[in-house]
């Protein structure tokens, strides 16, 4: 049960910094990849802005590999139960990590709500990752030094 | 196991026969070559044959990554 925050499955569909090691995940583990509600605008949003001439394409192959659902799978999961959720680690975290943001913190509900075990995310300048380790989550790539800090 | 006893226009015929005899080959050979290339071509329905389909797309070269592109938006 593997989730990945958009970041992951932007690199997969663009071309960016984390590219090479989004595909050597891929091609080693093969998941089908959970496509929710929060995937929608922020993948569309990063492959218009980075690849103009081709974000048609590569929408057409995010149509198809949906319908397939061998790379990606359309997911559903009830927006309220996940914000709420959202809302319970928002309360208990922001106090400590004030960056925290409602995004990426909805993305980690998402994968608690719906119990994900493994989660992957490139999001290394914010605390996505680090909620995500404290509820269990195994995060991959695996959490830097620097994010190991901000655990204790 | 025969494969493939498919019926063509006489014009295609013609010239798939024309192209196997110019490549030296009896039309059933060159046939028999055709299919086990096609099936040796990665499935591009998996994430081995995704990237040869991203790699047709000739994508701009990115340096950047979606939490950049995020941050310039001031999206928080």
């Amino acid at each position: 049960m593997i989730y990945a925050d958009t970041s992951f499955i932007a690199s997969a569909y663009g071309k960016d910094v984390n590219t090479a090691a989004a595909r050597s995940y891929l091609l080693r583990e093969e998941p089908t990849l959970p496509f929710g509600f929060l995937h929608w605008p922020e993948l569309t949003r990063f492959l218009w802005i980075t690849q103009p001439e081709v974000a048609d394409k590569i929408w057409d192959l995010v149509s198809e590999d949906l319908m397939e659902r061998k790379k990606l799978a359309a997911h559903e999961a009830d927006a309220n139960r996940v914000s709420r959720r959202a809302a319970g680690l928002l309360r208990h975290y922001c106090p400590r990590w004030q960056k925290l943001r409602c995004l990426d913190t909805l993305h980690v509900a998402y994968a608690v709500e719906e119990n994900f075990k493994t989660f992957l995310s490139f999001d290394i300048a914010s605390y996505q990752r680090v909620l995500a380790s404290s509820q269990k989550l195994k995060v991959w790539p695996p959490l830097t030094e620097s994010e190991k800090k901000l655990l204790k | 196991m025969t494969l493939l006893q498919t019926r063509v226009e006489d014009r295609v015929a013609a010239k798939f026969r024309k192209v196997a005899l110019r490549q030296g080959l009896k039309p059933y050979t060159y046939l028999q070559q055709l299919i086990t290339a096609a099936a040796d071509l990665p499935e591009l329905n998996n994430w081995s044959g995704h990237w040869v389909r991203m790699e047709a797309l000739h994508l701009r070269d990115g340096n950047t990554s979606f939490s950049e592109i995020r941050a310039a938006a001031d999206e928080r």
